[in-house]
């Protein structure tokens, strides 16, 4: 059976089974409509606090500097249930103007996510983290989870830490008036563990004159407190409504809908080109934010590619060459069930190893 | 795996830190490594834009198993990275990541270069390369050993794509040319321009008194003696080897009397047989059983084209069964032939047939020139001497008399070698028994689909200067010795000057550039020869 929606995704699929409620089905979709409904702009000023003209253009400017985007990848190679054995990568790629001149990988490697019993004395992950924070940051740890619901992420927060390597690799590397891209957020991620490392690289850049950006694909972000409607989609339809045949941005900070000033720098969204289907919530240290405009004309000047059009194509880039393919895990497992029978464990052992998931997984039918 | 996958040193981006690099480096760089796929075809990609074309032939460095291959260039194919429809999908044209979208290109393998020894030979590959073998354009070193391949009739020089590999000549083998030679090409791709570089070398080994066979070419368009068009050279332009290296038979000798080596073709009487009038019109079954009586009527009778005219002579055939309503027939033919070559039938005993294939069994290249002359005596004349060359050729055999092979040029060949009525008949003969008494041909034409393909079948050199019809390539590659299969797109897009050459000795069909006769009779008369006494300056018509 094939599906063709308007917007353009066509979907083959084979139904599964007819048992679905069709009630329930179009229930969901009219709760899915009214989240996505093109909201009013009264409506979306007073819950925001942002008027028509804090919406401006950006005027996309190409420039002669380097642009540097870091990204990471996370995969799961082994489950055991109490512990996993994670595959992590990040790194960055740099491009001059629309060529790309090198992609950086600077850490690819295993991670074992076994946090022991949390215990004072049984830490084993924080060796894994103070190692980066002293040598990479010259931070002294030990690196400590707030609580041990947490412990299930701290493969993630590992991810987050070689990601920051990877920027403040890139920034180090990076000249006066380079603008350097992260994947993410900066500053509403309430997580506290990662300050005093934002803080040095943002103090590097900084003093080095490096513009840098974070760059977010995606946003929790509400419209209010009293409404689910997604703050970014809304901002994107009021955005593109006012301002229809250019790129624009407007600030967050400082509105009804971001209240606490960050004191680290500013959020905005910036739509990079007037056919893109995203707008983009834009992250910006403090020493970013005084030239703002420029700077989000440089990244819409190189956003523009047919692959992405509307997302820096340095960040597509970094995306498409950081990430772990499937088939690259694939490998790594088998490389991992190859030693494990090396070191004399039986496939019986081993199969009785594994989370029963991916028993499940391997004798599926199709 | 080949070491240039992991000699890449771990490098810092700053610090000294070990991080892996992937840029615009050899290390990093995809290109030009065997990436797949069979023993039957190598593929590897190039960026896309970069100039490969169909036919280059490339240089494959197999470090591991210590094997240099050949591969030449069948297809070259857009390629991506990217799956499914991306690229008619995009929103743009703004495309940042070239060196995502590349060129694959596929080649067939010619086969392997081995070291025996300190010598270096060529062996039909029976291996795949080690996968990510490095890849090259394959220059004049790697090309080396063809030079120990080719033979010693020079016609240009190798070609890879579409440049020249200067220093590793062309040449076809001379004990080849019994074997027969086919020339293919459409009109202005250069056939004319071929023949007169082939005969300007036969030439040479003549008068140097190295030639194995004599060339014969009739010329109908008088383009080979003197060039033809204004600025065009001929073959009376090679003057340093003229001597000993050509004669020239011409039917309009007044045009060439300053020239001591251009005499007048005539043909007597005597010369002319029943089969040679045989080959010049169509005949019925009856009238065809007449002209197989005349020998017998008139046995050893030098004069019987005379007599037969003659009431004797109609009495003579009548007396043998031949009907009246078939000698008027026969008769009309026989006065037509002699009306219509009037100018070069001696009306006394003067022929230039036997010097004609004296000087050819000793090698030199002989030239007659009828730009005067009709279609049809031109055919009379080709079939005249041809016949009585694989005579001679074939009586000498039977009498022990070893002399040097003969190759005889046939323009537009398709006439007398085609599969239509009566037509293969008439060279057939020579075409099948001429290899066995050192007689071969060498059939020039547009269009190959129209030979007899069991006759072509027995071409073993074919010297191929574009086609563009789909059915000539058809017959060729139908009918050739070596695989032209993978050659058709090339074939198809050869420019003026240049060809494929499939020969025996040779291990592969060889791109070749033809050289331009007016250059290459330049570098020949530019080297300086020292003949010493070896050159044969005598020039006797009738010999």
């Amino acid at each position: 059976m094939h599906c063709a929606l308007k917007i353009g995704i066509y979907i083959k699929f084979q139904p599964q089974c007819e048992m679905i409620d069709k009630e329930k089905l179009a229930a969901a979709a009219e709760e899915i409509k009214s989240y996505f409904s093109p909201i009013e702009f009264d409506e979306y000023e007073a819950e925001t606090g942002i008027r028509e003209s804090d919406f401006r253009e950006i005027v996309p400017q190409e420039f002669d500097g380097q642009i540097f985007a870091i990204d990471g990848s996370n995969v799961v190679v082994f489950d055991l249930g109490y512990v996993t054995l994670n595959h992590i990568r990040a790194g960055y790629v740099v491009y001059h103007g629309t060529a790309w001149q090198k992609t950086v990988i600077t850490y690819d490697n295993l991670f074992n996510a076994d946090v022991g019993d949390y215990s004072e004395d049984d830490r084993g992950y924080s060796k894994q983290f103070d190692h980066y924070l002293r040598d990479e940051f010259n931070l002294e740890g030990p690196f400590k989870i707030d609580s041990k619901k947490e412990l299930d992420r701290i493969s993630t927060f590992f991810r987050d830490l070689q990601e920051y390597v990877s920027l403040y690799e890139a920034v180090k590397n990076a000249n006066v008036e380079d603008v350097v891209l992260y994947d993410g957020s900066f500053f509403l991620w309430r997580d506290p563990y990662y300050i005093e490392v934002l803080d040095l690289i943002f103090e590097e850049a900084k003093n080095k004159g490096v513009d840098i950006l974070g760059v977010s694909k995606s946003s929790k972000l509400p419209l209010s407190r009293r409404t689910s409607k997604p703050l970014i989609r809304s901002t994107d339809y009021i955005g593109s409504s006012l301002i229809t045949d250019k790129p624009w941005f407007v600030e967050l900070s400082g509105k009804k809908v971001i209240r606490d000033e960050s004191r680290r720098g500013r959020t905005y969204v910036a739509k990079f080109h007037q056919r893109s289907t995203h707008a983009f919530r834009i992250d910006a240290p403090e020493h970013v934010t005084d030239h703002i405009e420029e700077a989000l004309s440089h990244v819409s000047a190189y956003s523009r590619s047919a692959e992405s059009l509307g997302y820096p194509h340095a960040l597509f880039r970094a995306h498409q060459d950081i990430m772990i393919p499937i088939h690259e895990n694939n490998f790594i497992k088998l490389s991992l069930f190859e030693s494990l029978r090396s070191k004399g464990l039986t496939e019986q052992q081993i199969r009785c190893a594994l989370n029963y998931h991916e028993i499940l997984d391997a004798l599926r039918r199709k | 795996m080949t070491d240039h996958l992991n000699d890449k040193p771990q490098r810092s981006a700053n610090d000294g830190k070990d991080f892996q690099i992937i840029e615009k480096d050899d290390y990093s760089n995809p290109y030009n490594k065997i990436i797949s796929k069979n023993v039957r075809e190598y593929h590897f990609i190039v960026p896309n834009n970069e100039l490969v074309e169909i036919g280059e032939i490339f240089f494959v460095q197999d470090k591991e198993k210590n094997i240099n291959f050949l591969t030449r260039i069948t297809d070259i194919q857009h390629a991506s990275n990217y799956d499914g429809n991306w690229d008619t999908i995009i929103r743009g044209s703004n495309f940042y990541d070239n060196d995502h979208i590349f060129n694959r290109i596929v080649g067939e393998p010619l086969g392997c270069i081995v070291k025996e020894g300190d010598e270096k030979k060529f062996r039909k590959s029976r291996t795949i390369p080690t996968k990510f073998s490095r890849v090259e354009r394959a220059e004049k070193e790697q090309f080396q050993f063809l030079v120990k391949e080719m033979g010693d009739i020079e016609v240009g020089c190798l070609r890879n794509g579409s440049r020249d590999v200067k220093g590793i000549p062309v040449a076809l083998h001379s004990n080849a040319m019994d074997h027969h030679m086919g020339v293919f090409a459409t009109t202005g791709k250069g056939k004319s321009n071929f023949m007169k570089v082939f005969a300007a070398s036969c030439m040479k080994k003549a008068a140097l008194g190295e030639s194995k066979f004599g060339l014969l070419i009739v010329d109908p368009h008088g383009e080979y003696l003197s060039g033809g068009d204004v600025g065009k050279k001929g073959l009376l332009d090679l003057e340093i080897y003229m001597s000993g290296g050509l004669v020239c038979y011409s039917s309009d000798p007044r045009q060439f009397k300053e020239s001591a080596y251009v005499s007048e073709l005539v043909i007597g009487k005597s010369d002319i047989k029943p089969k040679d009038i045989g080959v010049l019109f169509d005949w019925n079954p009856t009238q065809r059983e007449a002209l197989d009586v005349i020998p017998r009527a008139f046995e050893k009778n030098r004069n019987w084209i005379d007599d037969i005219l003659t009431l004797e002579g109609i009495n003579k055939m009548t007396g043998e069964g031949v009907h009246e309503k078939t000698m008027e027939k026969l008769n009309k033919n026989i006065r037509t032939v002699l009306y219509k070559n009037e100018a070069i039938i001696s009306k006394d005993e003067r022929s230039s047939v036997k010097g004609i294939i004296e000087h050819l069994k000793q090698g030199k290249v002989v030239l007659i020139d009828i730009p005067n002359l009709s279609e049809r005596s031109e055919l009379f004349i080709l079939s005249l001497i041809s016949n009585r060359i694989l005579e001679k050729y074939k009586r000498n055999a039977f009498d022990g008399i070893r002399s040097k092979g003969c190759l005889i040029t046939i323009e537009e060949a398709q006439r007398v070698l085609g599969g239509g009525e009566g037509s293969i008949v008439r060279f057939e003969s020579i075409a099948r028994e001429g290899r066995k008494f050192g007689v071969g041909l060498c059939a020039i034409t547009q269009q190959p689909k129209l030979i007899d393909k069991q006759l072509l079948s027995q071409f073993n050199t074919l010297v191929i200067l574009g086609l563009a019809d789909r059915n000539d390539r058809t017959r060729l590659e139908d009918s050739a010795q070596q695989d032209l299969s993978s050659l058709d797109v090339e074939i198809q897009t050869l420019e003026k000057g240049e060809a494929i050459i499939s020969t025996l000795n040779i291990p592969f069909p060889v791109p070749t550039s033809i050289h331009l006769y007016e250059d290459y009779l330049k570098e020949l008369t530019d080297k300086k020869v020292d003949y010493g006494d070896d050159l044969d300056d005598s020039f006797d018509p009738e010999y």
